[in-house]
């Protein structure tokens, strides 16, 4: 249409111009002028159509980023285990290997056969860097080994001449170049463990400031040395400071013969496997008193047992058997009775796995079956990825580095196969997020939500379900207190009171809406949670004299005498019902001390506790319940009062013509018709609860707990988001999850506003028909 | 009685009291709360009586001298150990601040009211708000210059009022010691500190850049040495000063009976209660308030004032503004005026509405990651590289935290700016597109100065919304005490990169990380209700413009143009 016009237009300027041209050059320069102001006009008509647009979708484009922002931090956790192309390195130690480690950072692995000697080798082009001989007894023969289970790197080697050597390794002592060699925290001396009986077993356990050394030899007790330091961490730079004490303690167990000693981090146990696959729990008394409390099987039914481990955190113990399974076994005790419990089971091969290993940080493990295949497994989310095979003769060792970011094997042929694996975020699985979860310390799988950034001895407890646990709590008790109130005041206003007064009226109401939330929790937190504390039973009686009073009051302007002003009375109820609220609840104030006596002998609390097993907590439910109520109030009322007054008035005039009430009109009509506008204030309600931040954070006290009980407190989704954002590493895991729960929220409430807000749309499309 | 109960019933008159009733508690629970915030905010400005007793509770009876903070009955069976007075069931008693926390290391007590003997408020009593320690109470005893009685302690009344006098005048000298030390710190110091982290940045940069800088350094050394000669200069000033400041103490007997000596310099304001009038209490009140608006915080935030976390407040909130503003209007123009009418338009529109009410915490999370971690971190990486490993962009501040509240707020800008082009009146218009006007020329003179207020409506509401948002500000910018204010003379002038206060955030910090809760109530109840004032009056404002627009269209509608 508009080239049309300009065409036209173009033809008659022309017509114009060529009969008007010579007489009146003038009026020509006008018209021509004319024109190219009509020409900019209709550029700057289309430049901001153009402009509009684009800035107008890309405006509203980058609101919707969030979302698609929030997705893109989530997805990484998903994604399984990878590892790269295999580096294949030929032969580089003759001789089988007792001992394999791999440091990823520098790209360097020990390699300890069985004579003792160490040998580092670069792990990039398989150069022999350097050998050097464990600072063993001169003459004795290396015998065994074993690993710290604290993790700190340390490793122990016993020899036949019942001496230990305490050790460890580092890739590169001075920064800057790689000069791998062995170190000795305890200095390079063997200690005398068992005296002069071959070490035919050996356990490490490093703690704050001390080594424990557990020895078995072929026949005799079990000797237990604890070498403790002044101070000083546990790990490699710590050396013993002088004063450092030594204790030796001798078990005997009995005709136990132990050919793998493992010992956990709690000091309290000595866990003893025998070559039969028993596994025997010690418990360690104070002095030379142990007694052996639980005996289990590691023994598959079908198949035989394999290699067995300690997991990282010291707690798990994890045993792979001939038919590719690995079973997590760890001490459960309940009701002081200690037993070791399988917890999980892994079918991760067809054929027998032939090498373990584990992370030091997390509950990572690597499997390597004899064909080859390697299987990557984390515990407590129990994910399992395979990222890759070797096909190799026979795999019979493997190393994993400590941060579970390069996998080493060897096979029987001596040839080395290095992977870089990529394995961010193995403790997230939808249903451990979910489910129940058996963490170890537990006597059952239950749902936990504990993070532990700073303690990497403590299996992280990512379950969402204590939180939303937690959230809907919150929100369901605000919504118990605030639906009737708000639907209750949306029916007043929306129907009986007369529209001027309703104008006044409303934005009051919803003035609470724009009082900050912070202050609100404020006062829920540091006024309200100790008034109600001190006052329960008032508030409790208040709770049932509020209605009564308005009942009373009611019946007594019923008895009035009909000269008296109807007009007043429909609709400034409210007014004339302030003083008797008033008198309600001075009442309930001064009755409580009373009726408590009476009724629950003085103590309402103690009797919540006796009667019911009530537990009360100054910030609970119920105060949460009051402050986020408040807050949410004004959001229901508003739409809802809304939907009561935009129903039609002929409706309400018919139904009153033909002689029902206005009660009977409100609850048989109008009611009805505006109910899907109430249920999509009620939607919103809820969905502003859920999100609500400041209110739980400041009015509970924020223990992600799961009790339904109204004197308890909760943690939120919403608030444990302002609690562990801002101290966890980003790119983590846990970082993650939080978006993970960041995301849950926005699609809830996305969804739950949206449908409300079909809902409306749908009663209003309705009313427009009628 | 019956029949009349039935009909009673019948007409649904109980059910209509119930609703009105939900309405009068709605009510009830605002006006409580805004009187409640009111009373308890501003009336801790006043100055308030301070008792001295004898409690017989302690042993052997001692004196006490606080102020009453607060006020309770409890049954005696709830108090741990046993009350004092067995015969009774309930019993009072009083939270009283005695201050000298230095002195005594507690600063309020819980006694029994039965158990004070000999309550006094003698006038002599005196004041002192420190600026640390918190309050000291007790008598002005004699007054040192530089260790020598000024006063023969001791003497007459009359000298007694000489000393307090004397000691107002020490105060002021003080004072304007104290002035000129802060002006050299904040002007002079902060700008020799400015101009050498600037030299080690650009040092930092010619490292990195490589290549040939020997005449730079040379340079840049020459500026180090000319700051150090200044900085020495401007120690010793500071220095004389100080000592100069240190020259008065003040001696005060307080509540055991012995004598504390207290450097007149650590004294922000002494005064006694007991003895003011009316009219000297109201000047006090206001002097207190007027710090409470334009003073640093004491004490951990829990007295002095607030000022830094106002000027945060308004800085976030006015460079938020500045963002919406546009941003918000263009989109709400191109939904309302140029989107095709169609089902994705609709889902968009429903979708914006949407996102007004996604947890603000979500959108603290998207500025966390996205603005601070993802944007923050590359520009440090581009532009800051000298600085690194400490961020400057890379870390919550002030234009993090406007972009968030701005995101936040961009819905309700959207949708008022798309709800007034709408109430325009269809027959403007067409009439002035009749009249030949393009669809942008129609738009820019006619419909977007009717929808004028209705934006600002929007640009109300969102400010409203965003003075009172802290949920997201924790994870994008606000700190518990910023260290200088994010606008001052340093260049750039405008730190967009500062961490800043707020005062919803200061609410939370008094509230929930206050190491001393009942220290820091009354300074919270204040900062809540100063909070609470300033959200409520822009809403009311909204209210108010919203209605006046409302009748004007009404006004045009039914044709009677004005």
């Amino acid at each position: 249409m508009n080239a049309g016009v300009k065409r036209k237009r173009q033809n008659e300027s022309a017509a114009n111009g060529g009969a008007a041209g010579k007489r009146k050059p003038k009026a020509k320069r006008a018209r021509q002028r004319l024109l190219r102001y009509a020409a900019r006009r209709r550029l700057w008509d289309r430049a901001a159509r153009a402009v509009v647009s684009i800035g107008g979708l890309g405006i509203i484009s980058s609101i919707l980023l969030i979302f698609f922002y929030l997705v893109y931090e989530v997805l990484p956790l998903f994604g399984g285990a990878d590892a790269g192309d295999a580096e294949i390195l030929p032969q580089v130690v003759a001789g089988e290997a007792v001992w394999l480690e791999a440091d990823s950072g520098a790209g360097v692995a020990l390699r300890v056969d069985e004579q003792g000697l160490a040998s580092f080798f670069d792990l990039n082009t398989g150069n022999l860097l350097d050998t050097e001989a464990l600072a063993a007894p001169s003459g004795a023969a290396l015998t065994a080994m074993a690993r710290d289970s604290a993790g700190s790197g340390l490793f122990a080697a016993g020899f036949d001449d019942g001496s230990v050597v305490v050790a460890g390794w580092d890739a590169a002592p001075e920064a800057g170049s790689i000069a791998p060699r062995l170190e000795y925290p305890l200095g390079p001396r063997s200690l005398a463990v068992l005296d002069g009986r071959a070490v035919s077993a050996v356990g490490l356990r490093s703690v704050q400031g001390g080594i424990s050394i557990a020895a078995v030899g072929d026949d005799g007790p079990v000797a237990l040395l604890e070498q403790t330091f002044d101070s000083g961490p546990p790990g490699l730079p710590a050396l013993p400071r002088t004063g450092a004490e030594n204790r030796r303690r001798e078990f005997f167990v009995g005709n136990i013969q132990p050919e793998n000693i493992l010992l956990p981090q709690d000091p309290r146990w000595m866990l003893l496997l025998t070559a039969t696959g028993e596994l025997n729990l010690l418990a360690i008394g104070a002095g030379n008193q142990a007694e052996i409390v639980d005996a289990a099987s590691l023994v598959p039914t079908s198949g035989s047992l394999g290699e067995v481990r300690l997991l990282a955190g010291g707690m798990s113990l994890i045993a792979a058997d001939h038919s590719g399974r690995v079973t997590q076994w760890f001490i459960v005790v309940e009701d002081g009775r200690a037993s070791m419990e399988p917890v999980r089971e892994f079918a991760l091969f067809d054929s027998a796995i032939a090498a373990l290993d584990g992370e030091r940080g997390r509950r990572v493990f690597a499997a390597v079956s004899a064909s080859g295949e390697i299987a990557l497994v984390n515990v407590t989310a129990e994910t399992v990825s395979f990222p890759g095979q070797w096909d190799s003769p026979g795999v019979r060792a493997a190393a994993l580095a400590p941060a579970g970011d390069l996998l080493l094997l060897e096979d029987v042929a001596g040839s080395l196969a290095s992977w870089r694996i990529d394995n961010p975020h193995p403790e997230f699985s939808l249903s451990a997020l979910w489910s129940e979860t058996w963490y170890e310390n537990y006597p059952e799988p239950a749902l936990v939500w504990q993070t532990t950034a700073a303690d990497d001895a403590l299996e992280p407890k990512y379950s969402l379900a204590p939180l939303t646990f937690g959230t809907l709590k919150a929100a369901l008790y605000a919504m118990l207190f605030a639906a009737p109130l708000a639907i209750c005041a949306a029916v007043f206003t929306g129907y009986f009171m007369p529209p001027g007064a309703r104008r006044q009226i409303k934005p009051l109401i919803e003035l609470m809406e724009a009082l900050p939330t912070v202050v609100i929790g404020f006062l829920a937190g540091l006024w309200l949670a100790p008034l109600v504390d001190a006052n329960l039973m008032a508030l409790a009686l208040g709770a049932l004299l509020l209605p009564l009073g308005v009942l009373l009051a009611s019946l007594a302007m019923a008895r009035l005498p009909e000269r008296l002003d109807l007009e007043w009375r429909e609709g400034w109820q409210a007014l004339a019902l302030a003083p008797v609220l008033l008198l309600a609840g001075a009442l309930a104030w001064l009755l409580a001390p009373s009726v408590e006596e009476l009724l629950f002998a003085g103590g309402l609390k103690d009797w919540l506790l006796q009667r019911w097993g009530l537990d009360y907590v100054s910030r609970n439910a119920l105060i949460v319940g009051a402050a986020m109520g408040f807050a949410v109030i004004p959001a229901i009322y508003s739409i809802a009062d809304d939907a009561i007054f935009t129903v039609p008035r002929h409706l309400s005039n018919g139904a009153l013509a033909i002689g029902a009430n206005r009660w009977q009109t409100l609850s048989w009509l109008i009611l009805p018709a505006a109910a899907p506008g109430i249920l999509s204030a009620l939607m919103i309600g809820f969905g502003r609860a859920i999100g609500e931040t400041m209110i739980v954070l400041m009015a509970t006290g924020n223990t992600p707990i799961m009790d339904a009980n109204l004197f308890e407190g909760m943690r939120s989704l919403a608030a444990n988001l302002a609690i562990e954002i801002p101290e966890s590493e980003v790119g983590s895991s846990h970082y993650r999850i939080l978006f993970f729960a960041s995301l849950v929220l926005l699609l809830f409430t996305f969804v739950i506003n949206s449908a409300a807000e079909l809902v409306r749309q749908r009663q209003r499309r309705k009313y427009r028909m009628i | 009685m019956k029949r009349s109960l039935a009909n009673w019933l019948d007409s649904g008159a109980p059910w209509v009291w119930i609703n009105a009733g939900a309405v009068t508690l709605c009510l009830a629970m605002v006006f409580a709360l805004l009187l409640l915030l009111g009373v308890k905010g501003l009336g801790h400005f006043w100055p308030r009586p301070v008792l001295q007793a004898t409690y017989l509770a302690a042993e052997p009876p001692a004196t006490i001298i606080g102020e009453l903070a607060a006020s309770e009955t409890i049954a005696a069976g709830e108090l741990n150990p046993v009350a004092p007075e067995e015969d009774q069931d309930e019993i009072e008693r009083q939270l009283l601040k005695l201050g000298n926390r230095d002195i005594t290391g507690s600063n309020f007590a819980w006694v029994f009211t039965g158990l004070l003997e000999d309550v006094s408020f003698p006038a002599e009593l005196a004041v002192l708000e420190r600026r640390e320690w918190g309050n000291l109470y007790g008598y002005l005893d004699g007054l040192r210059q530089a260790g020598a009685a000024v006063l023969p302690a001791g003497a007459s009344d009359g000298t007694g009022e000489a000393r307090w006098s004397e000691l107002h005048v020490r105060l002021d000298r003080a004072r304007d010691l104290r002035r000129e030390i802060e002006r050299i710190e904040r002007s002079i110091i902060a700008d020799i500190n400015f101009g050498m982290e600037r030299l080690r940045l650009e040092e930092r940069r010619l490292a990195l850049a490589g290549g040939d800088s020997a005449g730079a350094l040379r340079e840049n050394a020459r500026q180090r040495e000319a700051f150090d000669a200044q900085y020495a200069e401007i120690r010793l000033r500071l220095l004389e000063l100080n000592r100069q400041i240190q020259r008065d103490t003040a001696l005060f007997r307080i509540a055991d009976g012995s004598v504390v000596e207290i450097p007149v310099a650590d004294i922000v304001r002494a005064y006694r209660p007991n003895a003011m009038g009316w009219a000297e209490s109201l000047g006090m009140y206001f002097e207190r308030l007027m710090e409470f608006l334009s003073g640093n915080p004491r004490e951990a935030n829990t007295e002095g004032g607030l000022l830094p976390a106002l000027y945060g407040t308004a800085m976030m909130v006015m460079l938020m503004s500045v963002i919406v503003t546009p941003l918000g209007v263009v989109a709400g123009v191109y939904l309302s005026e140029y989107a095709p009418r169609g089902w994705l338009t609709r889902i968009i529109r429903v979708s914006v509405n949407n996102l007004a009410g996604v947890p603000s915490i979500v959108y603290g999370m998207f500025g966390l990651g996205f603005f601070i971690y993802l944007a923050g971190g590359e520009i440090d990486r581009l532009f800051y590289a000298e600085s690194l490993p400490a961020p400057t962009f890379g870390t919550p501040g002030l234009l993090w935290a406007s972009l968030t509240l701005a995101l936040l707020t961009l819905p309700v800008v959207i949708v008022a700016t798309e709800e007034g082009l709408g109430n325009v009146p269809a027959s403007l218009r067409e009439a002035s597109l009749a009249l030949g006007a393009t669809q942008f020329e129609t738009l820019w003179r006619v419909v977007l100065p009717l929808a004028r207020p209705s934006m600002l409506t929007g640009l109300i509401l969102a400010v409203a919304r965003a003075a009172g948002e802290v949920a997201p500000l924790m994870l994008v910018g606000v700190v518990k005490l910023a260290p200088s204010l994010p606008l001052d003379t340093q260049f750039p002038y405008l730190h967009l990169e500062q961490q800043f206060m707020h005062l919803g955030y200061h609410v939370f910090d008094l509230a929930t990380q206050s190491p001393n809760v009942e220290a820091a109530m009354p300074q919270a109840f204040a900062t809540a209700f100063l909070l609470v004032a300033v959200v409520t009056a822009l809403n009311l404002s909204a209210v108010v413009l919203r209605g006046r627009l409302r009748e004007r269209y009404r006004a045009m509608d039914t044709g009677a143009w004005v």
